[in-house]
């Protein structure tokens, strides 16, 4: 008996002990939290990080259509073609409009932090009321960057200032209507405006500051009073409304001193070249950007860009200039290639453009980063038919400088707001409210900085505004404004709709060129598509959704 | 220190045993009158039988037979009768004649009606089992040799579905689930996996050698105690022990050739080159080849600018090797029995000029069963592996780099090398021969302790119980990279375009993975008989703490409980509760129960029933039924990420955004945490009935089963993108499955010589969503409430549009997305709203759902002298899974094109013979995403053939007997889909499929 009890105790220590011991909060393995609500508002240098990751949701230009390696908006408007099969581009150029973008859901997640933030102000310890303010501000512009970027997009969307916590009641939300969006979203520039810097310390640049404030606030007004949304934003002086945000941009001082010029060494269409490279406060001209690291060649936002072929290991060449883009510059006497004494040469119609053409479009003939380029069919840069199919690559945006296989980089920030648009913002406001007289004086500085001559004198109201129209597909191409720009003038079907060529270039046995405009797509538009449908997985999920119109 | 006590006090202990022992024996040597002797033997091998007992009827009065089969015998009189019994065998009763050594021969209990089946936490008799429950004996594993044995379930058991998705060396795990689907999620339905009693991540490397069942615990009553994790079925595996008794040697061998199923044969570049021109033509778009292009791919007289390569032929071997050895040695005296086994596997590329990717296992394992005293013993159990996995390194994470290419890829594109030796672009054997080496070596080891202490002197029936288990896993991931250059020949300047750098091979990275799981149970476990009632309890504590390097622990604690009740083996009764505890929920949402009963009626052992003349024809009949609750803590999304503590609000560092030159990091909010998330739950309900006709000669078990699952761990699937940021899982969904599964059994003994044995299983499996939180929006007829998990939605095709008359009478299309142009030979689609337009609105739920509603298995095996031979056929049906981009395809960028796409539509052609679509560039329309191209899975499979010889002992000196067999596994398929293996389910056709197996193996017992 003694032993039968002594072996139960041993069995008992040897298991028992083990286990009850260990279980002494044996549940509680849940990581211990270095982040919670309140550590993260309650201490300033969290809260700053807070802030600071509201802007990882700007998204830049370069490749926003498509996952993997791709394709600009650019692509599917008349300014280019998307090389690739992948290319959601292309799908947007045969009218397939459902999931164009993600943009949505970012947008509405930066609008989501935004409130967060919002709503924890009066716990954070800021150091100073001015930071606090310059802080705010940015927020609250943020808050409109992205709600913006929503309505440019679907028309009036729902107006998030709710924070949802696990499944509320009722997810369901109707859409704002159009004219309450631009109201919220001026409000919140109104907000931040005042609470803004004009200028920032060098450390710092990339923030928000007053005039970027100002600048969105011009585009949203001259949106909101262009053809396809005034009937919807009805107040009576929305021209002069724009054309003064705009203005206020232009007059904007700090220390005594205009805040923004356009860039301009002197250097002509070279300077408007390199502003791309340059970031304040030696380029006083953007206003607004991605602000980033320098980038080598072989980061995707420049191999997708760059030319493919002989000399270019990895440009992926994915970007292709349309015909119809290139026969959009002016001669370099400021005449249309169809104007009588244009002087334009269809055998040789690479001669005598506007500067400007030289410093967008890499052609057959031109150098590139030292490189001849060759997009006759069969030349270097085209050796099959089906490469570059339009005969271009696209040279802005590109840094000569940073070459395949070395390290250089250079700036290639994404620049969403910068003077010259603000210049045309206020031309073409004004030119609505109050006729043409004093759009020239803004017109003509942007064609002067690239060595165009100025406008011809005596434009009629209706001369004026198809010059700013071009003058803008010009100054501002690839820049993501063409796609808004021809939504909003409702000129869809005059410019993305129909034909698009390229140019197939053969070479004589004499060494000369032959020059075909070839059709390589017939695209769709209609007038539908002024607006995106709200992808049916998203009516799906909010029973209060009206689809737009046509879809 | 406890050890060292107990060893040297077990010491003496062992020498009072045998002092107890030899007092035992003493008195029937001394009263015995006559003795008689004789020899024991297996009816089948031949074999002599140790440790049979040998009885005298109505005496207590019985011996033991030796290590040769010999036994002696005092019995009191002549005319006594002797009963001989042994585990698993029929007893014999038989009155011998004197002055002559007896010979018995035993014959194995093929009813099986004392068979033990090993259940949650214990044993159960078979004959008053009330659980849902299929087992496979270790016999049919091993004759199957899979190379994984997941593979080896297929056909084996009611209520099982295997789907081998692929082939892939050293990753080809068969996906399992135990009737069927009754969760979103795959991961979330994977059966709960138990190996030697603990719960383990996977059995799929365990030497099949090395096995002595499987049990699948299907429905409440026997996984109730698995409460937290035992929603979704449990299967247990079960090792080898030792037997007191002679060691047994036993070796086997075992060398098969792999070669796989199904390759996908593209047509010839000449034949892709003109359809390619035509659907060119028909598009409007440039032509890709011009007409010396297509003489030279026509004459094949300039391979190196119009090659015609067949990708798969060139690099897929035909077959490739797969070894398998094992020696094993089974043993024991009275108090100590040791089953101690060593294994080795090994499998060979499955590419041409590869010889790096290799697959090696080596295993281990050693079952000790140590009686200190007649109350107190100890088992050991210890497994161990070290798998080596070596792989080039374009094959690291999967073949899809290779076989995907080799399927996609048109071998017009590219020659294999070009002119001057060099490679061409995207090329397959630069990818094979100059990607680097990468290794993945894991090691195992998983022993538990096991202690079971008799406390009969206390109360009778009652013991001790407990165990301590503890898993030590790694693995070791190496990638070595490198590149070759590739060149693109360009013909018009007879130049060589450069598209890839070369690298030469260097260090990429390496990981070390450790996983560790610790597991303790500790309980009280009784069993008595009172006359007629027949008694069991169990009383458990458990708990386990788990985790993978420094991640959070994975902690559970359980509290289990278990009562079996027969009355005279008619009644049976049993309750079942595991009250669990799981680290992943808040504390007040942290503890489930989860109940389960039972109740079997065992109508044969009545009397009415034994009077009747009904005995006669079947001897044996049951009834059961259970109703029980189920849990599940886990939970996974979609990517295979498992979601844990999503009851915290987390937030997060980000990369942040740089202002000047200085990046800033960020925090961001992370999912939104959802404060009540708990268990997702079952409720089952279970039916049955087991029979056996003609004495035993058949034997026929069904069963009927209805579960409910509710508070799915599942998405916000309604939430707008408005909202901003994603909601962690909440408890929303919930399902239906019910089904039922047939098993008859039928064994026959024509003759000594002769005999044979069929049977067959049949399962049929349906689920139905009932909640899924589909958003406000969705139409009515397009949720997925009130279909089966994982069905398709889909266009419904009526069949190719046949003129533009035809085309203008029909419902518009132009509604589909991006189409605007509707022609001849494209697809037609169902108007299912009847708006007049073909959109979004039109579609729904179409075919069956990817995990198959029927699975069966039949198999068939003869004996004759001393051949045998055994067959399986195997299958599924309902079933369907998409080839969308095997289809359609083809004619984008410079994808393959298969035999289908030259039967394309036209005019002659027309609905009945056309086996593609019109060739034209413009997919919109056909694209859209339609039945079309839905394949029906269903198939028949000869799974298995086996054919042996047994060498007895009389042929062979120093050998007991000796097995030589050839094996063939997946021999032929009879299938409605005709491109894949129905099971290789990834529509593009992009990872090595499943192989087929010839295997000659040899089996010796010493």
């Amino acid at each position: 008996m003694k032993n039968r009890l002594l072996y139960l105790i041993y069995s008992i220590s040897i298991i028992s002990t083990i286990s009850f011991t260990a279980c002494k909060d044996f549940l509680e393995q849940a990581p211990n939290l270095n982040m919670d609500e309140e550590k993260v508002f309650g201490n300033y240098d969290n809260a700053y990080k807070f802030q600071a990751d509201i802007y990882t949701n700007l998204k830049k230009g370069f490749s926003v259509l498509g996952s993997f390696q791709g394709a600009p908006i650019a692509c599917a408007t008349d300014e280019a073609e998307g090389s690739a099969g992948w290319h959601t581009s292309n799908n947007l150029n045969v009218g397939a409009y459902d999931g164009i973008d993600n943009v949505i859901s970012n947008d509405y997640a930066g609008i989501r932090k935004a409130n967060l933030f919002i709503s924890k102000i009066n716990a954070i310890p800021f150091p100073s009321v001015e930071v606090k303010n310059q802080m705010v501000g940015e927020v609250y512009f943020l808050r409109a960057f992205y709600f913006h970027d929503v309505i440019k997009r679907y028309g009036g969307m729902p107006i998030m200032t709710d924070l949802f916590l696990y499944p509320s009641d009722n997810l369901n939300a109707p859409r704002a209507s159009y004219k309450d969006c631009v109201d919220n979203i001026l409000a919140d520039l109104n907000t931040a405006i005042p609470m803004l810097s004009s200028v920032v310390e060098d450390k710092s640049i990339g923030r928000v500051t007053k005039g970027a404030a100002m600048a969105l606030k011009s585009r949203v007004l001259l949106y909101a009073a262009s053809p396809l949304w005034n009937k919807e934003f009805t107040n009576s002086d929305k021209w002069k409304l724009a054309a003064d945000a705009a203005m206020d941009v232009i007059n904007l001082v700090s220390d005594g001193s205009p805040v923004y010029s356009l860039y301009n060494t002197g250097a002509g269409a070279t300077d408007y070249e390199q502003q791309f490279f340059i970031r304040p406060p030696e380029n006083k001209e953007v206003i607004f950007w991605f602000n980033d690291s320098p980038k080598k060649f072989g980061d995707d936002e420049i191999v997708i860009w760059a030319p493919a072929g002989d000399g270019f290991l990895n440009g992926a060449g994915a970007v292709l200039p349309t015909q119809n883009f290139v026969d959009l510059f002016e001669m370099a006497n400021g005449k249309t290639i169809d104007e009588a004494g244009s002087g334009y040469d269809p055998l040789n119609p690479y001669v005598g453009r506007d500067p400007r053409f030289y410093k967008t479009v890499i052609f057959n003939g031109s150098t590139w980063q030292g490189i001849s380029i060759e997009t006759f069919i069969g030349g270097k840069h085209r050796p099959k038919i089906t490469d570059c199919k339009t005969g271009y690559f696209v040279r802005k945006y590109l840094p000569e400088t940073v070459k395949p296989s070395t390290s250089t980089a250079s700036f290639h920030n994404w620049q969403y707001i910068r003077l010259a648009e603000v210049y045309l913002n206020y031309a073409e406001a004004i030119n609505e409210a109050e006729g043409p007289d004093k759009a020239y004086f803004y017109m003509n500085l942007i064609r002067k900085r690239s060595n165009m001559p100025e406008l011809p004198s005596e434009l009629t109201q209706n001369q004026m505004r198809e010059d700013i129209k071009r003058e803008r597909a010009i100054e501002l191409s690839f820049e993501e404004n063409r796609w808004w720009d021809v939504r909003r003038w409702m000129d869809g079907e005059k410019y993305f709709k129909g034909p698009f060529y390229g140019m197939d270039i053969t070479k004589n046995s004499d060494g000369t060129f032959t020059y075909n405009r070839t059709l390589f797509e017939t695209r769709i538009y209609s007038s539908k598509m002024n607006l995106y449908p709200i992808p049916i997985s998203d009516m799906n999920k909010n029973s209060l959704y009206i689809q737009n119109p046509g879809w | 220190m406890y050890l060292k006590k107990l060893t040297s006090n077990s010491y003496y202990t062992m020498k009072k045993i045998i002092f107890i022992m030899v007092a035992f024996f003493l008195p029937l040597v001394l009263f015995g009158q006559v003795k008689l002797t004789g020899v024991v033997k297996d009816a089948k091998t031949g074999e002599p039988m140790i440790g049979v007992t040998v009885k005298v009827k109505s005496t207590n009065t019985g011996s033991l037979t030796d290590v040769n089969g010999k036994f002696s015998v005092d019995v009191p009189a002549n005319d006594a009768a002797l009963v001989f019994s042994y585990i698993g065998y029929k007893s014999i009763t038989l009155i011998p004649k004197t002055g002559k050594p007896i010979s018995v021969e035993m014959d194995e209990n093929l009813e099986m009606l004392d068979e033990v089946v090993v259940v949650g936490y214990g044993t159960q008799k078979k004959e008053s089992m009330v659980g849902a429950i299929s087992s496979i004996k270790s016999q049919s594993l091993v004759s199957s040799p899979v190379s994984n044995l997941t593979q080896a379930l297929a056909g084996k058991a009611t209520g099982v579905s295997v789907v081998q998705q692929s082939g892939e060396i050293g990753r080809d795990e068969a996906s399992i689930f135990i009737r069927g689907k009754a969760t979103f999620n795959d991961k979330n339905a994977q059966p709960l996996i138990v190996v030697d009693g603990i719960i383990r991540e996977s059995f799929a490397q365990i030497d099949a050698n090395e096995v002595e069942s499987i049990n699948i615990l299907k429905d409440a009553s026997a996984t109730a105690v698995f409460g937290v994790k035992g929603a979704n079925g449990v299967i247990i595996v079960t090792t080898k022990r030792g037997l007191t008794g002679k060691a047994q040697v036993s070796f086997s061998a075992q060398t098969a050739i792999n070669s796989p199923m199904r390759l996908h044969t593209p047509i010839d570049a000449y034949r892709t080159a003109l359809l390619k021109v035509e659907a060119n033509d028909n598009g409007g778009n440039v032509s890709e080849y011009s007409a010396s292009q297509l003489m030279n791919y026509r004459t094949k007289s300039s391979p190196f600018t119009e090659p015609d390569v067949d990708w798969m032929n060139e690099i897929v071997k035909p077959y490739s090797m797969q070894q398998q050895y094992n020696v094993n040695v089974r043993g024991g005296s009275k108090t100590v029995r040791y089953f101690i086994s060593a294994g080795y596997f090994n499998q060979d590329s499955p590419l041409k000029q590869d010889n790096i990717t290799s697959y090696r296992r080596y295993n281990f394992r050693s079952n000790l069963d140590i009686d200190v005293t007649r109350d107190l013993s100890f088992s050991l159990s210890m497994g161990t592996r070290i798998e080596n996995r070596k792989y080039i390194s374009s094959m690291f994470w999967s073949s899809w780099d290779i076989y995907h290419l080799a399927f996609a890829q048109s071998g017009r594109q590219y020659p294999m090398y070009n002119m001057n030796g060099s490679y061409s672009p995207t090329n397959l054997f630069a990818s094979i021969l100059d990607s680097g080496t990468a290794t993945d070596d894991r090691t195992v080891l998983e022993t538990s302790f096991n202690t079971q202490y008799k406390m009969d002197w206390m109360l009778k029936g009652l013991s001790l119980r407990g165990q301590v288990a503890y898993d030590d896993n790694s693995n070791h991931p190496k990638m070595y990279n490198q590149q070759a250059a590739t060149y693109e020949y360009i013909y018009p300047t007879d130049t060589y375009i450069k598209k890839q750098d070369q690298k030469t091979i260097a260090y990429n990275w390496d990981d070390v993975h450790n996983s560790r799981k610790l597991y303790f149970e500790t309980g009280l476990s009784y069993i008595r008989d009172f006359g007629v009632h027949n008694l069991t309890g169990l009383a458990l504590y458990n708990g386990s703490l788990s985790g993978v390097d420094n991640n959070q622990f994975r902690a559970t604690l359980g509290y289990i409980g278990r009562i079996t009740y027969n009355y005279d083996k008619r009644y049976l009764a049993e309750v079942n509760l595991g009250i669990n505890g799981s680290e992943n929920f808040a504390p007040e949402k942290r503890w489930g129960v989860f109940p389960a009963f039972s109740l079997g009626w065992i109508v044969s052992n009545e009397k009415f029933w034994q009077n009747s003349p009904i005995y006669n024809v079947i001897n044996n009949f049951k009834l059961r039924s259970s109703l029980g609750w189920v849990g599940n803590d886990r939970c996974w999304d979609n990517n295979g990420n498992e979601l844990r503590f999503q009851y915290l609000q987390t937030y997060n560092t980000t990369g942040g955004y740089m202002f000047g030159d200085n990046a800033a990091s960020g925090i961001s909010q992370g999912d939104i945490a959802n404060k009540t998330v708990t268990w997702e739950k079952a409720r089952k309900l279970n039916i049955g009935f087991e029979t056996a006709l003609f004495n035993n000669l058949f034997i026929l078990t069904g069963d009927y089963f209805f579960e409910y699952r509710w508070d799915i761990l599942s998405p916000v699937a309604s939430k707008p993108d408005y909202v901003g940021a994603n909601f962690v899982y909440g408890n929303i969904g919930s399902t239906q499955n019910q089904g039922f599964e047939a098993e008859l059994t039928h064994n026959f003994k024509v003759n000594k010589n002769f005999s044979y044995s069929v049977k067959g299983n049949f399962s049929f499996a349906r689920n139905k969503i009932l909640e899924k939180g589909t958003g406000d929006g969705t139409l009515l007829y397009q949720r997925d409430e009130g279909y089966s998990i994982d069905m398709f939605k889909k266009y419904v095709t009526l069949g190719y549009f046949q003129t533009y008359d035809e085309i203008e009478k029909s419902p518009s299309q132009l509604g589909l997305s991006g189409n605007n142009d509707v022609r001849p030979g494209d697809l037609k689609y169902k108007d299912i709203n009847g708006d007049g337009v073909i959109n979004e609105k039109d579609m729904v739920h179409v075919g069956f759902p990817s995990t198959p509603e029927i699975q069966y298995g039949i198999t068939l095996g003869i004996k004759w002298k001393n051949f045998d031979a055994t067959c399986l056929f195997q299958g599924s049906a309902n079933a369907s899974f998409d080839k969308n981009w095997d289809i359609m395809w083809a004619f984008s960028n410079n994808a393959n094109v298969f035999p289908r796409h030259w039967y394309y539509w036209t005019p002659e052609t027309g609905n009945t013979r056309s086996q593609y679509t019109q060739l034209y560039g413009h997919y919109q329309n056909n694209e859209a995403g339609a039945d079309y191209t839905l394949s029906d899975a269903r198939y028949i499979r000869l799974k298995n053939i086996d054919l042996g010889y047994t060498f007895t002992k009389n042929v062979i000196p120093f050998i007991s007997n000796m097995r030589v067999y050839i094996t063939a596994v997946n021999l032929i398929t009879w299938s409605k889909e005709k491109d894949l293996d129905p099971d290789n389910r990834n529509d593009r056709g992009g990872f090595m499929p499943p192989s087929r197996t010839i295997n000659v193996g040899v089996n010796v017992n010493f």
